[in-house]
């Protein structure tokens, strides 16, 4: 039977592949096992077997092209399939490979679509006007000049018209629609309020890098692929705020006028936006639970409340609560305490900065976090180390889960004091081209030069390449010396006869030539040779 | 009221004619025995007989002649010219003779005629047999032009055009004889240059008439549920014609759509958005739009013929440019 062959999950973090090249031809037998196509994925290139025995029917995924896992790649016939079975799975194929395409990448970050929008007026004033709004624009007086034009090609009508009169008199044209004091939002507004009121709101900001744990969420959510666990950093947030909850009992508490109430519990509440308002269920007796059932019960309790399926038990009895906006872009705000509780924690959006850390440049990725405070309970200082021991928490989350650091280094910013060898035969040689155009007889010139001096004769390229491994490190020629050791060690040099030669120049040139050899030939024997 | 087609609307206005006034007669190609080239006339010749249902001879020139004649000397004839497209035929009787007599006696000669002929494409008739010429006709002082879009208006109009005491061109759709509503039984006169509110709306008036009243008023559902609400007019006479309700409407929605069926080129349309630009040109939001076919013969392929036509998407199109 003919068979669909997908594009294969080569890694637990694997979310897409670009096929490099097939290495069969459509109508070219293959075996079970046999290398197929080349797949390149974030890391590697691999060799992707095929699962079948049979002939390479159709390829549909493009070579150079990327795709989501699981998608149609290619349909593999196997003997006796007759044509019509053949098509209809190339058809089906076809449409699945469309409709994840077109679905976008099948589970990873969807783009938001972009509205379609009117643009702006930059300058004010139009050069058309319908009879209309000229008519009353004269009755009123008004200086057409003054009205922008929202017409077809920008023409002032009516409305344009009516609304700068609006706009010149005060009013607003808008809609009175009264709130229900019994509806949610009414209850909100009475809630929001009254917690201003009587709270002395005090926000401390404060940054935190988020790049550790953002290593382990997702050596976690690896970890948890098999079980389709996969954590949010909200998951991470509540798990540590109750931690750092358990150990400054003041900021776990509840209040009246009179009275401060010390919780027991640490129940955390997460703000879960709702069209027609907010509503914050919580997560009961944070410190016992796993993050895994942390996060289920964030997923659970943010489900039912879109379907409005809660539990008043669930919103009630709350002692501390987290509004996250990090997904609206918002990095840091003064979130309103959700009485009778008396701080609250704001969440800001996860943004990637370059910073110096130990004296070199890194990419790593920051988030706010905004802690409001009751200022009559909570004391400034005392909510400066809540939030700093959150942070402290949040910034070395490996030993509370048993991690190691993943290696990443994609951290390190390259600078330009840290050119690589390759770095430096590649400026040399982009800047020989970019002359060819600008002085072509320098750079002809020069090229002419080198060519019959390094090509074989009764000394070897190699020898003679050596040799300028020597006097480039004499000259002290950075560039020289990466072009002649890479020309060398192609040439058949090894490491080591590349040193010997160094050697040579060290015995003209002294300390100088040896620095060279100890850095810049280093260098380019441990890049090249590899 | 009884559902009966723009046909029997029209064959009941004539009978009702001819049972009230004897002077009232009909005369044209195949109108008596045959019941008239598309069944208009049927019934006639048996309740009145061959001397107030004649069947000429294929000369348009003789049908309106005596037509002329007839009506000057006191009677009431209802000559029919079996499509408008052969109207060139008999041009000088209409244009020269028909339409000047009452002036040129000073009001001494009456001429109460109404010609009636079929307009309009879409039956596969081609280029020779599908045109609207009522721009032609409202071009012509002394002429009053009616067109009906739906059988009501066929029968009241009709009735009318046949008391009116001068000459008065009745065009009647081909393709829409056989589209029926409710026709008020007896009596029933609609006066000449009165238009009517097909549809209200608020933000744009859409002017159409005989078939394209049809087109427009589908054209305005559709955009309802787009939340554009469109006024539709049909002004049912172009001579005269009723400015005030069409005026009346511009005040209100500030942008006006004109549809026709006939070439636009020329075309009555711009005899109506000439007159809203001048006497309405303050009331205006927006320019004005006419949908109208293009200046080219009809063609006879079914596709080509359906494409000329002016349809729902062009009038929605049309609209839509405003907003």
């Amino acid at each position: 039977m003919a068979h669909i062959m997908l594009m294969p999950k080569l890694g637990l973090t694997m979310k897409k592949g670009k096929i490099v090249s097939w290495l069969k031809n459509e109508g070219e037998a293959v075996a079970l096992g046999e290398a197929l196509l080349e797949v390149m994925t974030e890391k590697v290139n691999i060799n992707v077997e095929s699962p079948y025995n049979g002939v390479l029917y159709k390829i549909i995924g493009a070579p150079g092209s990327s795709y989501p896992i699981s998608v149609p790649l290619a349909v593999l016939a196997e003997e006796g399939d007759d044509a019509a079975a053949l098509e209809a799975a190339l058809d089906e194929a076809k449409s699945a490979l469309q409709a994840a395409l077109a679905g976008g990448n099948d589970g990873a970050e969807k783009k938001k679509e972009a509205k379609p929008v009117k643009p702006f007026g930059v300058f004010s004033g139009a050069s058309k006007v319908s009879p209309r709004a000229a008519k009353l624009a004269a009755n009123e007086g008004i200086a057409l000049e003054l009205i922008n034009g929202s017409g077809p090609n920008g023409k002032v009508v009516e409305e344009d018209v009516l609304n700068y009169i609006a706009q010149v008199k005060g009013e607003t044209t808008s809609e009175l629609r009264p709130i229900d004091p019994q509806s949610m939002r009414g209850v909100i507004a009475d809630r929001m309020i009254k917690s201003r009121r009587e709270a002395a709101h005090v926000t401390l900001m404060k940054e935190v890098d988020m790049t550790s744990l953002k290593d382990v969420r997702e050596q976690l959510n690896a970890l948890g692929a098999d079980k389709r666990v996969k954590f949010s950093f909200t998951d991470f947030l509540v798990k540590f705020t109750g931690q750092a909850l358990s150990e400054f009992p003041l900021v776990n508490s509840r209040s009246t006028a009179k009275e401060i109430e010390l919780a027991k519990s640490i129940n955390v509440g997460v703000a879960v936006a709702l069209e027609e308002g907010l509503v914050v269920p919580n997560v009961k007796n944070v410190p016992i639970l796993s993050l895994e059932q942390i996060s289920a019960k964030i997923k659970d309790l943010a489900a039912r409340a879109r379907n409005s399926e809660l539990d008043p038990s669930e919103i009630e009895q709350g002692t501390f609560t987290i509004t996250n906006l990090g997904a609206y872009g918002v990095e840091g705000f003064t979130p309103i305490i959700n009485r009778p509780e008396t701080a609250i924690l704001g969440v800001g959006t996860i943004k990637q900065k370059p910073i110096m850390v130990d004296s070199r440049l890194e990419n790593r990725f920051f988030m706010t976090l905004s802690l409001s405070l009751d200022h009559r309970i909570i004391d400034g200082s005392l909510a400066a180390d809540f939030l700093g021991r959150l942070i402290e928490m949040l910034e070395n989350p490996y030993p509370w889960f048993q991690l190691q650091p993943q290696a990443n280094d994609d951290l390190l910013i390259k600078t330009g004091g840290k050119e690589t060898p390759y770095d430096v035969l590649e400026s040399f040689s982009t800047g020989l081209e970019a002359l060819k155009e600008e002085a072509p007889e320098l750079a002809i010139g020069f090229e002419s030069l080198m060519a019959p001096v390094f090509c074989e004769g009764e000394l070897g390229i190699m020898e003679k390449e050596l040799m300028a491994v020597a006097i480039a490190i004499y000259t002290k020629c950075e560039f020289c010396i990466a072009a002649h050791v890479y020309n060398a060690m192609n040439a058949g040099a090894s490491g080591d006869q590349v040193l010997e030669a160094a050697g040579v120049a060290v015995a003209f040139g002294g300390g100088a030539a040896m620095a060279y050899t100890v850095t810049k030939v280093r260098a380019c024997i441990k890049a090249f040779g590899g | 009221m009884a559902e009966k087609t723009y046909s029997q609307a029209i064959n009941e206005a004539l009978e009702e004619e001819m049972r009230r006034d004897e002077k009232v007669y009909i005369l044209g190609e195949d109108v008596g025995a045959f019941g008239g080239c598309f069944g208009v006339t049927t019934g006639l010749l048996e309740k009145f007989g061959a001397e107030r249902v004649l069947d000429a001879p294929i000369s348009e020139t003789a049908i309106m002649g005596s037509a002329v004649g007839a009506a000057v000397a006191g009677l009431r004839p209802v000559p029919e010219i079996m499509f408008v497209d052969f109207v060139g035929v008999c041009l000088d009787e209409l244009l020269n003779q028909a339409a000047k007599m009452h002036y040129m006696f000073g009001g001494k000669a009456k001429v109460p005629l109404t010609l009636r002929m079929a307009c309009g494409a879409g039956v596969g008739a081609a280029a020779q047999h599908s045109q609207s010429l009522e721009a032609f006709m409202c071009h012509i002082p002394g002429l009053k032009v009616v067109m009906p879009a739906t059988a009501a208006d066929a029968k009241g109009l009709l009735k009318s055009a046949i008391r009116d005491d001068n000459p008065v061109i009745y065009l009647e759709h081909k393709a829409l004889l056989g589209v029926t509503g409710e026709v008020p039984e007896g009596e029933y006169t609609i006066p000449l240059g009165k238009a009517d509110i097909k549809r209200e709306g608020k933000d744009v008036t859409i002017l159409a008439y005989s078939m394209m009243l049809h087109k427009a008023l589908a054209a305005a559902e559709t955009l309802a549920q787009e939340g554009i609400e469109a006024e539709v007019i049909d002004p049912r006479t172009l001579v005269p014609f009723d400015k005030e309700t069409l005026y009346k409407s511009i005040e209100k929605t500030g942008r006006l759509v004109i549809v026709h069926e006939a070439v636009k080129q020329g075309g009555f349309g711009g005899e109506i958005a000439a007159m809203v630009a001048e006497e309405c040109f303050d009331s205006l939001d927006a320019s004005i739009k006419r949908v109208a076919a293009p200046f080219s013969p009809i063609p006879f392929a079914s596709n080509l013929e359906a494409a000329y036509i002016p349809d729902e998407a062009k009038i929605i199109e049309a609209v839509k440019s405003f907003f």
